[in-house]
């Protein structure tokens, strides 16, 4: 074991010594120590490597050019839509664009704002567009109690010109029509008269009821008849003494 | 002299005639009226007649102090034509009362009305008839308290009635079922 070992650090030192030597040799055969520099072999080879990056990359931007070129051409005689229609499913790549996130990051605000809002209503038949719509229902929908809650009736009252509504009225024929639909004479007459009698009538039952109280008095000093119907002789209805059993 | 005076159905029905009278008179409309309201009214009217006579005495009495106001003495009048022109004007008064309306001014108060035997108006004879003779015998209205039907001498004569009539419809000239003939 130990001659193993011993043998594997000569031949790696030997090795080691190789290289350095020859690393030494390239370097005082590239580099000679009394030739000038520019005439030194190390130096010729960094000119020429540099000559033939240049070389190099000129020859590239060429063979681009000429391979746009050439893709130019191509292209301008191939008919990529229908290439496109043809090789492409088209079904596949729109199921796999993530639309969502796609909307998410369009900035609708911005494009509302390029909408040429006045435009656009120029050109929609509106009258068309509102013969469509099934009213019926949007007012079913619609929670009218609610809407009128809201309204600010005082407000909308406010508003309001009374005095070109009332120009418009014809007073003077409403009042004739009302007057002539209730009766209004008859009224005036009724009232005044049942206002009048509010003092009369109380003197009119009292001397019903003397009347009464008077043939009461005459019915006991004559010989009494009573009709067969209840009602006394003298057309008064019973008095409540003779209505009882 | 059995009959007994219906009731106007009119005076029960709240939506006609019987509108403006009140619940408690409806029974009554119609019934003959006693010697109460019959007094009361007349004595009314008799007021009345006297007011006028008095009114007129005063015009007179007006003009002449206009007309001579140095000489003006208050005219004496004895009782003969104070009667005659007081009752002149009682039978006119009474007599376009009952023709026109059926009541006097006294009769509306008390909300009596006088009729005819078919419960209509009077004729003009018999108004004429039935106002002399209550302004000549005024105490004829005295038998209405013994009268079983509560009628006067006048009524009995006549053949008239009074009733208890609250209403304001002016009486039918025609037949009438206000009060049917006894």
């Amino acid at each position: 074991m130990m001659m193993q070992s011993a043998g594997r650090y000569l031949v790696e030192s030997a090795r080691q010594i190789a290289l350095a030597m020859a690393r030494a040799g390239v370097q005082a055969a590239l580099r000679p120590p009394l030739l000038a520099e520019r005439y030194q072999p190390g130096e010729l080879l960094d000119r020429q490597r540099a000559r033939w990056s240049r070389l190099s990359a000129q020859a590239v931007q060429l063979a681009l050019r000429a391979a746009l070129a050439t893709l130019d051409a191509v292209l301008d005689e191939l008919d990529l839509t229908a290439l496109v229609l043809q090789r492409v499913d088209l079904d596949r790549v729109v199921a796999a664009v993530d639309v969502d996130a796609v909307v998410a990051r369009v900035d609708l605000y911005a494009i509302v704002d390029r909408v040429p809002i006045d435009r656009v209503l120029d050109r929609v038949d509106l009258d068309a567009v509102a013969r469509r719509l099934d009213v019926e229902a949007v007012i079913d929908r619609v929670d009218l109690n609610l809407v009128a809650k809201r309204i600010d009736v005082d407000a909308v009252a406010a508003r309001l010109d009374l005095d070109a509504v009332v120009a418009r009225i014809d007073l003077v024929g409403l009042a004739s029509y009302v007057i002539e639909a209730i009766d209004l004479p008859e009224i005036i007459r009724a009232s005044s008269g049942s206002i009048a009698s509010d003092a009369v009538r109380g003197m009119r039952m009292q001397t019903i009821n003397a009347d009464a109280q008077v043939n009461r008095i005459a019915d006991r000093l004559r010989p009494h008849r009573r009709h067969p119907n209840g009602h006394r002789p003298d057309g008064y209805p019973p008095e409540p003494e003779d209505r009882a059993p | 002299m059995t009959g007994t005076p219906t009731r106007e159905p009119d005076y029960h029905d709240p939506t006609a005639a019987g509108a403006a009278i009140p619940r408690e008179a409806r029974q009554y409309q119609g019934g003959r009226a006693g010697l109460v309201s019959r007094l009361a009214a007349n004595t009314i009217d008799f007021l009345l007649v006297v007011i006028a006579i008095t009114a007129g005495y005063l015009s007179v009495c007006g003009l002449l102090f206009l007309w001579r106001p140095s000489r003006f003495r208050f005219p004496s009048l004895s009782s003969l034509p104070i009667l005659l022109i007081g009752g002149v004007l009682l039978v006119g008064y009474l007599t376009a009362a009952w023709i026109s309306t059926g009541r006097t001014y006294g009769d509306f108060l008390l909300g009596i009305r006088v009729v005819d035997h078919r419960g209509a108006r009077m004729r003009f004879a018999t108004a004429v008839a039935r106002a002399v003779f209550c302004a000549v015998f005024p105490i004829g209205i005295l038998y209405v308290a013994i009268s079983p039907m509560s009628r006067s001498v006048q009524d009995l004569v006549l053949r008239t009635y009074v009733i208890y009539d609250w209403s304001h419809q002016p009486l039918p000239s025609g037949r009438s079922n206000r009060l049917p003939a006894d």
